[in-house]
């Protein structure tokens, strides 16, 4: 490894030595305030560093690239990093938890996730994978006096082993087939093959595909969603929503872009994963009366449809997904946001019950999250109709025109859903509670994803054009 | 030159938009809001004399304008142009003239009215839709003013819209003009695409349709002539716009309305729009005899249907509405005998003297009102039965609408003898004409110098039956409303010599509004061989006749109702029966009610009941209900069981692998 290697790494560099040293710092440290601090600059400087420094070369070490496509996803999960240790900040205060170790898993998780996102060889995508599932399997429980948050944890630990040994599995199957594990030279191979060993390698993939859908909740494999959502503290499930899957989503595109079309033998059953998935969360919002299961399922239908754009496996469709996973990310990033900055001693508010007429207690903020909802439905002039309109322009381009009715179909009952949340939040209600008024960072995390929200609805071009360039 | 022909439309729309954006909140004060709502169709009043004496000096008679092209769509071209020629220009004062006169008497007359602003906003709206329809040049621009004017006489009907009668007269008048609109829409479809698609020449242009029309002279659409269908089509708008036979019984409920809107909207100009359009489509009328039959003799049986109804009204303004019918009715049969100038000049004067009625009938209301209030007396006071007597009492409004009674009735020098005798000269000897259609208008001119003076007697003569308390209290108008009777009485005494028909003229004056008018009409009329002739012995004794007919009409009503007062009782008991089917409108309107209004609200229920409810709805709720069952359904998977979600995963893997396999 050479030192230009290291220079290309320096984004992950910062982000894995300052977790380690905040780790460190936290052992003896245990002023919670100044190790967040020193988190959120690290994730800033890491973001900093992807955004600014040239790398020298386009790969390192033969297992992670850097590339424009891996330096994009790197600031998007730097940035993230920030605005979860920011919306998180008054739990770890409140709940007393150590600061060192939350805010170094958290750096732990985004740097899994940047590597991730630009992983060029299996090894390094399973290794990448792991760090932050890891990190997640913490965070989830990090609360240890709450039975549902140790629950959750465990349920996504033991769920996640499985779709693990799925993965690893599925890596072995390829590297029988083809013979390397270099990407995507592996999947090239793979393409030349025929006969037994091309079989070998797409039953690899499916395999693959199993752990994906596992971490990215595709029906079947969602069901642990609403129940670690639930359980999980809402700046922790604004993390587990937004990065951990869009990290998948980003290396799935990402190698698919680098390789070309080779899905082709198994569209019939993505299709049907991506239309069982829209259908499966629509409807399962559908009788939900706890917002976070609410958001749990809606995340599960988002992931459908950006299936659907994976499955494109066209230029405008990579770029449609990409898109709508930046779009994704905000918006639900900033719904959990609102969501943590409400709670207080009570816990989150969570229930129907606790949010009815809340609008008119905390305008501002319930403002917001409509303003998000109606993203996440995907009205008009927010960032979510035209990331959704992106990627059903793209599934009409390449002739899924069944796969875009159901996706229609999903997206009508799911403003079903998302309505009557907007309409509880302003049904006059005496009973109504205030809820805490949230501090100046989760505010902040608040105003910037309104604002891209809003932004990215009216001017998507100023994306898309980025996108355009880093796309492999 | 004429450039500047949009300053007239202009200011009554800049009024109507300053009144009604600031009116309530800023500026409040009525003098200011009357003196911009009065001063805005004023100021075009001053414009439109200023072109029309350019014009009259001007050897070219025909003027168009455009400000600014409006919609280019495939062959359609539309501008938002202007049309000045003596038709126009006629129409212009009139429309500005005694508009101006009527805005000035409703700043005494609407005094203290809660909504003040409100009604100068649209009559100034009304004003500009008015100019625009008189203005445009093409039937498109027309037919914006032709809508507009219907919305604001349905917003100045329902101008007291807290009281449900008005607000269901606004609403009748509406719907009947939207079924006559519908006839222009057809009409101009019909004319539009037949000289497009067969001749190439894709226009609404009325001048370039004026001009192309003769291409259309052999088309035949429906098995009839184009000509034929399509006028037929814009007289149906016609009958809908002037309150003719079959549409014409919106109008007497339109006197729901504040009496300056049922004289400026409901008698001088809003429902002489018909004559107007008719006039101004001339060649395509004339190109179609049948068509002109159709117009005679609706207007003839609309002339006479509603006089017959004007004999039993009770209530001073449904005598002057069925009047208005009833007069409208004359113009018609002007233009259905080839009569065109006849017909403009008739709508002319009558804008004259039934603008006088109904403000001198708004005076005696206003009068009347005031003493009953004063009183504290609910009598109602526009019903005749409750006046008499009030000669004494209000003086000017006594002389005024004495004069207009003159006039109306055709009693010479007066405005209405020159018209009247000119219609009914046409419709004796012209090559269009015909003697049945005179009999009926004859009848007719006998029947209205009846009820006109059964109306004067009963208001001004005879002994005061008003209420003993409020007797005293009822006074004479303030000057802002005797001052536009005094204008409009005067009109209506010598407003007829600008067309003195040739037998009489004895000082050579000649006929100048025919001549004035002959660029517009006096084409077709020689191409289709449209003209009356008679000798002039003949002109002259039908026009004796017909000043002994008036003469006569307002014989019987002086014995019936200023010599014997009793004799009206005994004969609307001895013909009790026929009392009611007049009084009671011969009707209609509950034969309307029973033919289109129940049934069309049958489908109306049928629809939201039958089909709404039941099929769509069913439907549509049917649809949440099944995806709300499948999401219940949907939850029992959701068991918290960690076993459970596993297993579930296993299960997908099997069937992943079994579809992976199956390929």
């Amino acid at each position: 490894m050479s030192l230009s290697d290291l220079l290309a790494m320096l984004p992950i560099l910062i982000l894995a030595f300052g977790a380690t040293a905040i780790l460190m710092a936290g052992a003896w440290y245990r002023e919670p305030l100044p190790l967040l601090a020193g988190g959120i600059v690290t994730a800033l400087l890491g973001a900093l560093s992807a955004g600014l420094v040239t790398p020298p070369v386009p790969e390192i070490a033969g297992l992670f690239s850097a590339g424009g496509y891996a330096r994009f996803y790197t600031i998007l999960w730097s940035l993230l990093a920030a605005a979860g240790l920011m919306t998180g900040s008054r739990y770890i205060i409140e709940k007393r938890i150590g600061a060192g170790e939350y805010v170094s898993l958290v750096l732990y998780a985004a740097a899994g996730m940047a590597l991730l996102s630009s992983a060029t060889h299996l090894v390094g995508l399973f290794i990448a994978l792991e760090t932050f599932t890891l990190a997640f399997y913490i965070l989830i429980a990090s609360n240890r006096n709450c039975a549902l948050a140790a629950e959750a944890g465990l349920k996504y630990l033991l769920l996640g082993a499985v779709a693990t040994g799925f993965m690893a599995f599925g890596i072995a199957l390829i590297y029988a087939a083809s013979g390397s594990l270099v990407l995507p030279d592996a999947v090239m191979r793979l393409k030349a093959e025929t006969g037994e060993l091309q079989a070998w390698g797409l039953l690899g993939w499916g395999m693959i595909l199993i752990a994906v859908g596992f971490k990215i909740s595709l029906a079947p494999f969602h069901l642990w969603t609403p129940d670690v959502y639930q359980g999980a503290p809402a700046p922790v499930t604004g993390l587990l929503a937004t990065g951990s899957k869009g990290a998948v989503v980003a290396a799935l595109v990402g190698l698919l872009a680098m390789s070309g079309p080779v899905w082709n033998d198994l569209t019939d059953l993505v299709w049907l994963l991506a239309a069982l998935t829209m259908l499966a969360g629509a409807f399962g919002a559908l009788g939900q009366s706890n917002l976070k299961r609410l958001l749990a399922y809606s995340s599960v239908t988002h992931m459908g449809t950006l299936l659907v754009g994976v499955l494109c496996q066209t230029s405008e469709g990579f770029a449609a997904t990409t898109f709508y996973v930046v779009v994704y990310v905000v918006t639900s990033l900033g719904a959990f946001a609102v969501i943590a900055s409400l709670a207080d001693g009570r816990g989150e508010p969570m229930t129907f019950d606790q949010w009815r007429g809340l609008g008119y207690r905390h305008p501002v903020r319930c403002g917001v999250l409509v303003l998000l909802l109606l993203s996440l439905a995907g009205l008009p002039a927010t960032a979510g109709f035209m990331a959704k309109f992106a990627v059903f322009h793209a599934a009409l381009q390449s002739g899924y025109i069944g796969l875009l009715m159901i996706g229609i179909l999903a997206s009508v009952i799911s403003f079903a859903f998302y309505l009557r949340v907007t309409m509880l939040l302003f049904q006059p209600d005496e009973k109504a509670s205030s809820w805490h008024q949230g501090s100046v960072f989760e505010h902040t995390v608040l105003a910037v994803c309104s604002s891209a929200v809003l932004v990215l609805g009216l001017f998507p071009g100023l994306l898309f054009g980025l996108i355009r360039q880093i796309l492999p | 030159m004429y450039d500047k022909l949009w300053l007239i439309p202009f200011f009554p729309l800049v009024g109507s938009i300053i009144n009604g954006l600031l009116g309530k909140r800023f500026i409040k004060n009525e003098k200011i809001i009357g003196a911009i709502g009065t001063g805005a169709i004023f100021l075009s009043f001053l414009v439109s004399c200023k072109f029309f004496y350019q014009l009259v000096n001007d050897s070219v008679k025909i003027h168009e304008t455009v400000v600014a092209s409006w919609m280019s769509v495939g062959n359609l071209q539309v501008d938002w142009g202007f049309l000045l020629d003596p038709l126009s220009a006629v129409m212009l004062m009139v429309v500005c003239g005694v508009g101006s006169l009527i805005h000035l008497y409703s700043i005494g007359y609407m005094h203290g009215e809660e909504g003040f602003y409100r009604f100068f906003c649209y009559m100034n709206l009304f004003a500009f839709s008015m100019l625009m329809l008189v203005l445009g040049n093409n039937a498109l621009v027309m037919f914006v003013g032709w809508e507009g004017v219907g919305l604001c006489s349905y917003l100045l009907i329902g101008y007291y819209f807290e009281k449900q009668s008005a607000g269901d007269a606004a609403k009748k008048a509406f719907v009947m003009n939207r079924v006559g609109d519908f006839g222009f829409l057809l009409g101009l479809f019909t004319i539009f695409w037949t000289l497009g698609s067969k001749h190439g020449v894709w226009t609404i242009n009325f001048v370039e349709i004026s001009e192309k029309a003769h291409l259309l002279s052999g088309d035949m659409i429906l098995g009839a002539g184009v000509t034929t269908v399509a006028t037929l089509c814009f007289f149906l708008g016609a009958t809908g716009k002037s309150a003719q036979l079959p549409l014409f019984t919106w109008l007497p409920d339109a006197m729901e309305g504040p009496t300056p809107v049922s004289a400026l909207i409901h008698a001088a100009t809003m429902v002489t729009a018909g004559v107007y359009m008719i006039g101004r489509m001339n060649v395509l009328f004339a190109m179609s005899p049948t068509t002109m039959m159709v117009v005679a003799v609706v207007g003839a049986l609309t002339a006479i249907f509603a006089a017959t109804i004007g004999f039993a009204q009770n209530d001073i303004k449904r005598v002057l509405a069925y009047s208005t019918v009833s007069q409208l009715g004359f113009m018609f049969v002007a233009m259905g005998v080839g009569a065109f100038t006849a017909g403009i000049f008739h709508l002319m004067t009558h804008a004259f003297f039934k603008a006088c009625l109904f403000l001198g009938s708004g005076s005696v209301i206003h009068a009347m009102h005031h003493a009953l209030h004063h009183a504290h007396l609910s009598d109602d006071a526009q019903d005749m039965r409750n006046m008499g007597g009030l000669r004494k009492k209000m003086p000017i409004t006594w002389a005024t609408f004495g004069i207009s009674c003159l006039a109306i009735s055709g009693l010479p020098f007066f405005s209405g003898f020159f018209s009247k005798d000119e219609i009914l000269w046409w419709t004796f000897a012209s090559t269009r004409g015909s003697k049945v259609v005179w009999v009926i208008v004859v009848v007719a001119a006998f029947m209205t110098a009846f009820y006109m003076f059964r109306c004067l007697y009963m208001t001004f003569y005879g002994e005061q039956k008003t209420n003993p308390k409020a007797k005293d209290h009822v006074h004479e108008s303030p000057w802002v409303i005797t001052l536009p009777l005094v204008v409009l009485a005067g009109l209506a005494t010598v407003g007829g010599f600008v067309g003195i028909p040739h037998v009489i003229d004895v000082a050579h004056i000649g006929n100048k509004l025919d001549q004035f008018l002959a660029p517009v009409f006096h084409h077709s009329q020689q191409l289709h061989n449209i003209e009356a002739h008679g000798t002039a012995s003949t002109e002259i004794i039908l026009m004796i006749f017909s000043v002994v007919v008036a003469l006569v009409g307002i014989g019987v009503a002086t014995m019936m109702y200023l010599k014997n007062p009793d004799m009206p009782a005994k004969f609307t008991a001895k013909f009790s029966k026929l009392h009611r089917w007049v009084f009671n409108k011969w009707y209609v309107d509950e034969a309307y009610d029973v033919l289109f209004v129940n049934t069309t609200k049958k489908l109306g229920i049928f629809c939201w009941r039958g089909f709404d409810v039941n099929v769509i709805d069913g439907i549509v709720n049917g649809l949440a209900k099944l995806i709300g069952a499948i999401s219940t359904a949907l939850r029992h998977t959701q068991t918290g069981q960690f076993h459970n979600y596993a297993l579930t995963m296993v299960f997908g893997t099997v069937v992943m692998l079994a579809i992976f396999i199956l390929n």
